[in-house]
């Protein structure tokens, strides 16, 4: 068999494969989070993001995904990798996932991912997942968290499947 | 075997095979997704976007047919085989454009496409209001879920949002907002929430804001998924 037959032997396989790459999610660098109301104490890093304020900050995160869009019904599962060494009773991370269709209607929302409660410290992955309401060409997705102040807790990543 | 002849077995080997290996990868992926809460999504809805995907590869296969053609000394084909690819790759719309340009067929009609994706999402959200309705009420669990949902709703979103009514069941709650002076609750104002609903964190929600001025908000009780 000729080198071109085989080559199109495999081609059409590589398209469900990369489809299913393209599907099986994205991550994005929680350096590029940006604040919800900017104070300029957020410093970003090769590896994520950190809250140097003296209070809690909420950053968005939003993960670029071009992808074939999940039917109905059907879930996406958010993945944050988060530190939290704020042992203050209170001071904790929280995030929620959440999809939106190219109308910027919100179709999905996740359970709140934490890094504990009370006193607690953390250094992991936390994830949830969104049942999506409504589909469309076009969804983005965004992790949208608080982050405890002093300079002790942050995100590294974020990811959607 | 000669070259004509590769063509003849090759090319539809080729064809079952991607749709095999596009079938086995799909299935992998939505069983890879974590459970779903409702577990029957449309079937034409599935159907129509299957349709699509094979249409694009057939497309693939038509071009890199093409390209082989051309190797061989027929007419050069118009299309080279990267952009072949990523039709497929790209999902719906270009899939579309392939299958106007390549395979004879009419592209979906958008609007009819529309009028689907709204029929479909209609149906999710009578699943889910008819789930609440039929469910056996968990009544320790409704007394201490409905007042929490109440408190961290009116501390969140008030004045703007007011709670008519809070409904639980055994496994999810719905809850009933109107909010005359928002068309919808407004992003930022939602996030707030979400970010602050204290014990009802352990809970995925669903906003049904179809209608301008009003709201349903479902929160489905289950745990974090680690």
């Amino acid at each position: 068999m000729k080198i071109s037959s085989v080559l199109m032997l495999l081609l059409p396989l590589g398209v469900p494969l990369l489809s299913s790459d393209a599907w099986a999610g994205a991550t994005a660098n929680a350096g590029t989070c940006y604040e919800f109301a900017e104070t300029g104490m957020m410093r970003r890093g090769s590896n994520g993001i950190i809250n140097y304020d003296a209070v809690s900050q909420t950053v968005i995160c939003p993960i670029p995904v071009d992808h074939t869009i999940p039917a109905v019904g059907s879930t996406v599962t958010f993945r944050v990798y988060m530190f939290d060494n704020n042992s203050t009773s209170g001071a904790n991370i929280s995030c929620t996932g959440f999809a939106y269709n190219q109308n910027s209607g919100q179709v999905g929302m996740t359970a709140a991912m934490t890094s504990g409660s009370g006193t607690a410290t953390f250094t992991g992955v936390r994830t949830a997942t969104a049942t999506l309401s409504a589909t469309a060409n076009t969804h983005t997705y965004v992790v949208q968290c608080t982050i405890p102040g002093g300079a002790a807790s942050g995100i590294n990543n974020v990811r959607v499947s | 075997m000669d070259r004509r002849s590769n063509v003849w077995v090759v090319l539809p080997a080729a064809v079952v095979l991607a749709l095999v290996a596009y079938a086995w990868g799909r299935r992998s992926a939505t069983s890879s997704g974590g459970s779903a809460v409702v577990s029957t999504p449309e079937t034409g809805e599935r159907l129509a976007a299957l349709e699509r995907e094979v249409q694009g590869l057939r497309a693939v296969t038509r071009r890199l047919s093409a390209t082989q053609r051309e190797a061989a000394g027929a007419p050069p084909a118009t299309v080279a085989v990267s952009q072949s690819a990523s039709v497929a790759r790209d999902g719906h719309e270009r899939s579309e454009e392939a299958l106007a340009d390549d395979d004879g067929h009419e592209p979906l009609d958008p609007a009819a496409e529309e009028r689907q994706a709204r029929e479909t999402e209609n149906a999710f959200w009578a699943e889910l209001q008819a789930r609440v309705d039929a469910e056996v009420v968990d009544a320790a669990w409704r007394r201490e879920t409905e007042p929490v949902i109440t408190k961290v709703i009116s501390a969140q979103l008030s004045p703007e949002v007011r709670v008519d009514q809070v409904f639980c069941a055994s496994s999810l709650c719905r809850v009933t907002l109107s909010h005359p002076s928002w068309p919808v609750i407004p992003s930022d104002r939602l996030g707030r929430f979400a970010l602050n609903r204290e014990s009802l964190g352990s809970m995925e929600m669903q906003l049904d804001g179809r209608k301008a001025g009003e709201s349903t908000l479902y929160f489905l009780r289950q745990a974090p998924t680690d």
